[in-house]
Order: structure tokens, then C-alpha cells, then sequence
């Protein structure tokens, strides 16, 4: 059983934290030098704005609809990154991280040695989600940063363009979730 | 090389090698390094009647839930404040401050409490 863990609005609820008064504000996180938004949450997707919009474009209107906008500060998505790894690394046995905010958990049984690279960008349809397992809401109290637990072993390598470097591994095998309760749909 | 080869010494033992203690470890003493804790900083005069002086730093675990007599970081009117947290059938942000009004709340839900204040640290030079 396999599953990849994904962290909701990493950058923007790094961001959120320490801010109460941002606590159901819409934020979005900027590039490096401000370039480009690369971080949004819920609360400013919902106002139009995407990932990739170049900052120079949507300054204004930002402003005009009251998104917070933080330059990225990545000692503290670091840090917090670091907490959200190790908490789930306490929950479940085997845990291989591939991004900042990206995790495979794997069960014990499973030995294969997979090589991940990073996601590009690239959101899992909803019908791979699957309920998150009681203790798995300790990154949302601890970290304030909530995660989703996707399924599906296969569909997730097609989607991460993950590479899988390893000919004893068989993904038909890992292709259930036994850990995790199905989402009724 | 040669010089990577370890040293054994042929003397006697240090009598007091079974004796060793371990060094002070004020992160295992603080709590600071399990991924719920976090340090801020005090300020204001509210919460002096704790022993919580200005400048204070704060350890605040969130894996604590709220608790009668707990001193809590909430938020109110957006901001962090520190207060003693009062579950007597309803909930209560009392300052240690005479001067400070308490704060009531229905209960605990109406409350959004960051966590729970573990320690306090300070240095006085």
C-alpha cells in the first residue's frame, strides 16, 4: 500500500501562522525577486488568481481585492516543512519525501526502492483522495497546515512524472490503499 | 592513512569515566525540538502576575490541548494575546493583571487558541 501526501497551500498556510489576522484572509506567495505567484490559498484562488500569474499583471487587482502578498521565505517553509516530515514520519513507519510539502508513505511490507522527482506543478483529481486516518490531522494542529492523502500508486507516477528506477517494483501490488478508508463518493 | 588509525591508550582508565553525565540539554528541557513547539515572544504586562515579564520567550507546545488554569496564546480581534485560560462552565481569558478586564466566551469553541505555554525563558544580561 502506497500513498502521497500533499500539504494544502504549503507556502500561504506557512504564511498564515503567525498572523491571525490572516487566518481567512486570501494570501498569495511570490518568486523569488517577486516574479511570479508560485503560492496561493483556498481564499485567493477563489478570487481568480492562479499559480504562474506574473506579479507585475496582477498587482492591482490583488491589491484592489485585498490578497495579502508575502516575497517567498523559505527559511520558514523550510522549518515548517521540516515539522509536517516528522510528524508524519512518527505516524506511519516508512515515509519518502520528495518535495517540500509532498510525501510518499509507504507500509513496512514495502520494499521496493522507488526514485521520486518532484511533481510538476500538477493537482491529483479528487476521485484519488482518500479520508484522512484520525491521527493525520496532528500536521493541521500542529503546523496549522493541513494535508490530503491521495491513492493509487500508479496514477500518482503518471502524475508526479515520477521515474521509477527499480525492476523488482510492481505496481499492481501497491495499487490499494488498505491503510486508509475509501472517501464514499 | 596512517593517522586515521585510532589511538588506544595503554594507561590506566579515568576513574571517573564511569561517571560521565550528560550535558545540559535545555531543548529536551524546553520541549523545542518536537515539531508542535514553538517559541514567541511576551509583550505587555497582562499576564505579570504569572511571572511573565516583557521580552519573555514564550515555549508554546499546540499539541496540548487547551486545559482549566492553562496560560494559552489565543487570538482575538485578530491578534495573539496571552491570558490564563478559565474552563468554568464557561470560558474565560483572565489576565494576571488587576487591571486587565477578564474576557468570557460561551465556551471553548467560540475561543481560537494557537497553544498551550509550556515555559517561559529569559536572560537577564
Amino acid at each position: 500500500m502506497i500513498g502521497l501526501c500533499d500539504c494544502n497551500s504549503f507556502y500561504a498556510s506557512c504564511e498564515r501562522l503567525f498572523r491571525p489576522d490572516l487566518y481567512h484572509s486570501p494570501i498569495a506567495v511570490l518568486s523569488n525577486n517577486d516574479g511570479v505567484v508560485v503560492a496561493l490559498n483556498r481564499e485567493a484562488k477563489d478570487l481568480g488568481f492562479s499559480r504562474g500569474d506574473v506579479y507585475a499583471q496582477v498587482r492591482d487587482s490583488m491589491e484592489r481585492k485585498g490578497v495579502s502578498v508575502f516575497s517567498s521565505n523559505y527559511a520558514l517553509y523550510q522549518n515548517l516543512s521540516d515539522r509536517v516530515m516528522s510528524t508524519l514520519s512518527s505516524l506511519c513507519p516508512s515515509i519518502e519525501q520528495y518535495s517540500i510539502d509532498e510525501a510518499l508513505k509507504a507500509s513496512a511490507t514495502f520494499r521496493a526502492s522507488v526514485k521520486l522527482f518532484p511533481a510538476s506543478g500538477k493537482t491529483a483529481p479528487d476521485d484519488m483522495r482518500v479520508e484522512l486516518p484520525a491521527l493525520w490531522t496532528e500536521p493541521e494542529r500542529y503546523m496549522a497546515v493541513a494535508v490530503i492523502l491521495y491513492k493509487g500508486i500508479q496514477k500518482l507516477l503518471d502524475l508526479a512524472d515520477l521515474v521509477v528506477v527499480e525492476p523488482f517494483f510492481r505496481p499492481q501490488i501497491f495499487d490499494e490503499v488498505e491503510f486508509f478508508h475509501e472517501v464514499s463518493s | 592513512m596512517l593517522e586515521d588509525i585510532p589511538v588506544i591508550i595503554c594507561g590506566f582508565p579515568s576513574p571517573a569515566e564511569d561517571y560521565e553525565e550528560h550535558q545540559l540539554d535545555f531543548n529536551s528541557y524546553l520541549g523545542t525540538g518536537k515539531p508542535s513547539v514553538y517559541a514567541l515572544r511576551a509583550s505587555g504586562l497582562s499576564m505579570i502576575g504569572a511571572g511573565i515579564l516583557p521580552d519573555d520567550i514564550l515555549i508554546v507546545d499546540r499539541a496540548i490541548a487547551p486545559f482549566h488554569r492553562a496560560i494559552v496564546v489565543a487570538c482575538i480581534d485578530d491578534e495573539f494575546t496571552l491570558k490564563r485560560l478559565l474552563l468554568d462552565g464557561q470560558a474565560v481569558l483572565h489576565a494576571e493583571n488587576g487591571s486587565y478586564p477578564d474576557m468570557l466566551f460561551g465556551n471553548l469553541q467560540e475561543l481560537v487558541i494557537f497553544g498551550v505555554v509550556t515555559g517561559i525563558v529569559r536572560k537577564i544580561l
